[in-house]
């Protein structure tokens, strides 16, 4: 989830009112908003919502609370019309870069006021849309820089790498565009973005003065925004030009609501875009979108009058609303791009009406309550062990890879390992739970014995012939700690689980590394191997640091219960 | 004053010797009870400051080792016997050794010994006398005044009660607290003699007021029922202020115990289990939820890939197309779709359910009943970084309800019961909130008592464009609850990684 920083000061000129920390944080809710920490003016607010880059930037929140409290949107004239429009100011885009970073949209901005608050929120916003929505300006790459001193029109163009330079930001030096990559710190960060690529994308003004290198970097001459400056130019790139435009979009309406005029760009393609060869931003992708009524009540649950509905919808930034009898016409705010389903406009209304006006109605369909026949096998399993003595535990099923393998004097043993994993401690998920237990008997030695414990628990074990090549499984493993145990100790217990759950076994004796030499054997049914049993080999407790002799078994639950059921039908057939 | 019940029946016994003797000796004490274990009421009544010591003096006693008694019962010591044989004519060591009353050794350090202290000495091979005078002390006087006066292990005499001579031998021939081969043993007592204070002077007039005489029967047998003995028979009175340990028990583990009464609360109001794998395709945990494949909640960071095997071997249909087509376009759902081409080879990858939202998909998928209502306690998986209050492996306890009549109202009302029934919240109330898979969403608030309004879990109605693929054209509530966290507070717990505790004590004394 995003997080922005605010001013609270500049929120407050931007929203028109001044707040307590406690009626701000009221009135973000209706942003999905969050105050997440508070340092003296400046606020970290985290965005619940993923979908509305909009409100990831100051001025995306106070316009929703403004309008919110006034019922009445932003209205941006620079978005109408779209047809046909066509912008003085120009950027021409070379035929180079379709296969490289293939759109460019761009718009200027005169008028506004640049101060130190504003020019951390527009710096922020152009981080948020880049690197959040933007997926690491994989997708958008924005650049502001000062208007004054840019000769239109702009060029985006296809550059050779090596023949090319300028003097990147921070920097006094030129330096080709590809040792931009290879020497300067931003340039490495993003260098991936341009691997492989024969071309770099360059934006440069009609004289060819470099404003920057998208996704990269911009030049210490044009690309550098300062306090006071006042016109500035502000540029997307990328290869989804739905994303681009959006971009900009929310772009302009935070300049302009800082008290810039914005003027529109035209971009010319030498290709076709999915909205044409020549394309003046900023433009509005959004499209009437119409909801029955009928619809919103059912979705709601109940009757909600045509003006609360209007009221509720302007409250949100919608345009054109028009609400009949039948049903609602609206158009979402320009900077929106969240609204896909009719559904969507429904939960603005309930929003923009408010969550707490709507009576709750407690369920009333009958349904019958059941537990998931593993589960319920689980819990008888579980209440014999409690029965039996033993102290339940229940463990983290994340586990290390080592301690299932090499710690058991089992290197070879075979588990599902994740192959991004954060650390050793979570690198795998469990195949057995007798490494669990183990851990437990070493944390535990100043309890007084003997220690009898079990765990009963979801196991994950690879599965060649599945689908996904693992499959998940119950087991059950119950361990004993004292002077004195062994395995016919442990097995008296095994004999409880068989007795009470009918199923009969034998044990086939195996050698088994985690086992001492002749006091292991496989627990069986016929051939099927369900589970193991011995007393744990000397070298195992050294390495787990137990004093005291153990004794375990472990068994698939499933799969015991399954015979146990195929026995109880044969008995019904004699 | 002393709670006479609290008096064993020996200390009783003890006090009552008091009766007509201002001091009693240990010996003296124990004639009169008759019994090896007076020390121990001795110390008991001293430890309570009954009784107190009035003199104490040390003794030396004699007594036999296992060696001893054998030279008792066969009336000889291999001195004596050796002596004995040469006395009547002359004997050589190989005789004396084929005489299996004593083995070889007995006889030989018996040789040796009275040949150093110059009794006997050898004379061409054969055995010989050579000093009578001392000989005779073994002869006649060594059985008859020390091995004969012993008449059982037990016996201790006073080492004064011996003569000079057989005291020697008895220095000579005893190891202190050894058994060894050595006949004697030597053992040095302390003999005590003790008084009763005043206040076991005052406690000894109860006892006799309450006429107890230590012969109170502690235990009823099952003899004592059969044969009726116990009529008649007087019972010691218990002392109820002693408390036994704690026995060990098996119990449940108190998270998991937590987690059972929740699903036993949700079945009661008629929710039905489900249950699934803990690896999952990228499918059915993320693309069935509707959330784009571009999602920024779909990095390599939020989940667990799995690294072998990386894929399902097959998608699986008629699943896969419809909800492909959903995420491109909105398919037939009225939607307009996320706008994207959507990637298969991403949706086959295999990671660790990473939320259990992917059951409820599941389930939708296989034809759910409806009415219907859903719940999973499923264990999920996410990359954090582990400390006090994220855990890397934690449980969701989410679900879904469907039904013709389920709208925005509903949900919250379900909300509220989950509130008031599952967490025992005295007032709720709804904030927005996002999920990529449904809309409208809400987060449930609950007011704590101590930590005001704390979030206890969320819902929201599925999207058409997530219902509709996977076959469902009711209204769907899908609905989570931070079930660690409440149970967190309802166990007190409050860092999150002690909920899989390890601690045998911990587990053992959680109540």
């Amino acid at each position: 989830m995003p997080k922005i920083t605010v001013d609270k000061p500049d929120l407050e000129r931007l929203a028109g009112q001044a707040y307590s920390l406690e009626s701000l944080s009221a009135a973000l809710e209706t942003a999905k908003a969050e105050i997440d920490a508070v340092e003296g003016d400046a606020l970290r607010i985290q965005l619940k919502d993923t979908n509305r880059p909009d409100l990831w930037s100051t001025e995306g929140l106070a316009r929703l609370l403004k309008s919110h409290r006034d019922n009445a949107p932003p209205d941006y004239s620079f978005f109408h019309p779209q047809i046909g429009r066509h912008a003085e100011r120009e950027v021409i885009v070379d035929p180079g870069l379709q296969h490289i970073r293939p759109y460019i949209a761009a718009f200027a901005c005169e008028g506004i006021s640049i101060d130190e608050a504003a020019l951390k929120a527009l710096i922020e916003a152009q981080e948020k849309l880049a690197d959040g929505y933007g997926r690491g300006r994989s997708a958008v790459a924005i650049g502001i820089y000062d208007a004054s001193d840019i000769a239109y029109p702009v060029r985006y163009d296809a550059a050779d790498p090596d023949a090319t330079a300028f003097v990147p930001l921070e920097f006094e030096r030129e330096m080709t565009l590809r040792q931009i990559l290879s020497d300067h710190p931003t340039g490495r960060t993003y260098s991936h973005l341009l691997a492989g690529k024969d071309r770099f994308p360059l934006i440069r003004d009609s004289r060819c003065e470099v404003l920057s290198m998208p996704p990269v970097i911009n030049s210490q001459t044009l690309g550098r925004v300062e306090v006071g400056d006042s016109f500035l130019f502000c540029e997307a790139t990328g290869p989804e030009l739905d994303a681009i435009l959006l971009s900009m979009a929310i772009m302009a309406a935070n300049m302009a609501d800082r008290g810039g005029r914005i003027h529109p760009v035209t971009t010319r393609y030498p290709y076709d875009t999915p909205h044409g060869r020549t394309l003046t931003c900023p433009y509005d992708l959004t499209a009437p979108m119409q909801v029955d009524i009928r619809e919103i009540y059912k979705v709601v649950g109940s009757h909600i009058s045509t003006d609360r509905i209007q009221m509720a919808l302007n409250a949100l930034g919608y345009r054109d609303i028009a609400v009949g009898k039948q049903t609602v016409n609206a158009r979402p705010a320009p900077y929106r791009d969240d609204i896909l389903h009719p559904i969507d406009i429904v939960e603005d209304v309930v929003i923009g009406i408010g969550y707490d006006t709507f009576e709750p109605e407690m369920p009333r369909d009958f349904t019958l309550g059941k537990a998931a026949p593993e589960e319920d096998l689980a819990d008888r399993f579980r209440q014999l062990m409690v029965g039996s003595g033993f102290q339940e535990v229940f463990l983290s099923i994340l586990c290390s890879r080592q301690e299932q393998t090499e710690d058991m004097n089992d290197p070879d043993a075979q588990i599902v390992a994740i192959s991004n994993p954060m650390s050793e401690s979570y690198s795998a998920i469990r195949a057995s739970l007798l490494p669990g237990l183990l851990k437990t008997e070493a944390a535990s030695r100043r309890a007084r014995y003997p220690h009898r414990i079990f765990e009963v628990g979801e196991v994950g074990v690879l599965a060649p012939d599945e689908n996904y090549g693992t499959r998940t499984d119950i087991h059950l493993c119950a361990l004993e700690a004292s002077d004195e145990a062994n395995l016919s100790g442990i097995q008296s217990y095994l004999e409880v689980l068989a007795y009470y759950f009918n199923f009969d076994y034998t044990l086939a004796p195996i050698d088994h590394p985690t086992f001492s030499p002749g006091r292991s054997g496989e627990i069986r049914i016929g051939e099927r191997v369900y589970g193991l049993i011995g007393e744990i080999h000397p070298i195992v407790l050294e390495t787990w640091g137990i004093n005291y002799p153990v004794s375990a078994f472990e068994i698939d639950i499933l799969i015991a219960d399954r015979i146990a059921d195929e026995r109880r039908k044969g008995a019904q057939c004699v | 004053m002393l709670d006479l019940a609290s008096l064993h029946a020996l200390e009783i016994r003890i006090l009552r010797a008091y009766q007509n003797n201002a001091e009693q000796s240990d010996a003296q004490l124990q004639q009169g009870i008759g019994e090896g274990q007076v020390r121990r009421a001795v110390e008991w009544l001293m430890s309570k400051h009954l009784l107190e010591v009035t003199a104490e003096t040390t003794r030396t006693t004699v007594s036999l080792t296992e060696v001893g008694r054998d030279f008792a019962s066969k009336g000889a010591t291999p001195e004596t016997a050796l002596l004995d044989r040469a006395g009547a004519g002359p004997v050589a060591i190989k005789d004396l050794q084929a005489d299996q009353r004593f083995d070889k050794g007995a006889w030989g350090s018996a040789f040796g010994g009275l040949k150093k202290d110059g009794i006997i000495d050898l004379d061409k091979g054969d055995i010989v006398i050579v000093d009578p005078d001392r000989a005779s002390f073994f002869g006649n006087r060594l059985i008859p005044e020390l091995f004969a006066r012993f008449s059982d292990s037990n016996t201790h005499i006073e080492i004064g009660e011996f003569s000079q001579e057989i005291a020697q031998y008895i220095q000579a021939n005893a190891r202190k607290r050894g058994s060894g081969k050595a006949p004697l043993r030597l053992d040095e007592r302390t003999e005590r003699v003790y008084r009763l204070t005043k206040d076991g002077r005052r406690v000894l007039v109860e006892v006799l007021k309450a006429n107890l005489t230590g012969d109170e029967i502690s235990r009823l047998t099952p003899e004592m029922i059969q044969k009726g003995t116990w009529r008649g028979a007087s019972f010691r009175r218990y002392d109820l202020s002693i408390k036994p340990p704690r026995v060990l028990i098996g119990k449940h583990h108190p998270y998991r115990a937590y987690l059972d009464s929740v699903r036993r609360r949700l079945m009661a109001l008629g929710f039905e289990e489900m249950k699934g794998s803990l690896v999952e395709t990228e499918f059915w945990n993320m693309d069935a939820l509707f959330m784009p494949q571009f999602h920024a909640a779909r990095n390599i960071h939020d989940a667990y890939y799995v690294a072998e095997p990386a894929q399902a071997k097959r998608a699986e249909e008629p699943h896969f197309s419809s909800v492909a087509s959903a995420h491109e376009s909105g398919g037939d759902t009225g939607s307009r779709g996320w706008r994207y081409k959507f990637n298969p080879e991403q949706s086959r990858r295999l990671i660790l359910r990473s939320q259990g939202t992917a059951l409820s998909a599941r389930t939708l998928a296989s034809n759910p009943n409806i009415p219907g209502k859903y719940f999973a306690l499923a264990r999920c998986f996410r990359p954090e970084d582990v400390d006090a209050t994220h855990a890397a492996d934690f449980t969701q306890a989410e679900g879904i309800v469907l039904g013709e009549n389920i709208n925005f109202r509903s949900l919250l009302g379900l909300l509220e019961l989950f509130a008031l029934e599952i967490a025992q919240a005295e007032a709720v109330r709804y904030v927005p909130d996002y999920f990529p898979f449904t809309e409208p969403s809400v987060e449930l608030q609950a007011k704590h008592p101590v930590l005001g309004w704390i979030e206890l879990g969320g819902a929201g109605l599925f999207r058409p464009e997530l219902t509709q693929p996977l076959g469902v054209d009711v209204p769907v509530i899908a609905w989570g609850l931070g079930v660690d966290r409440m149970a967190m507070v309802a166990l007190g717990i409050s860092d999150i990684r002690d909920l899989f505790s390890t601690d045998l004590d911990l587990l053992r004394n959680t109540r």
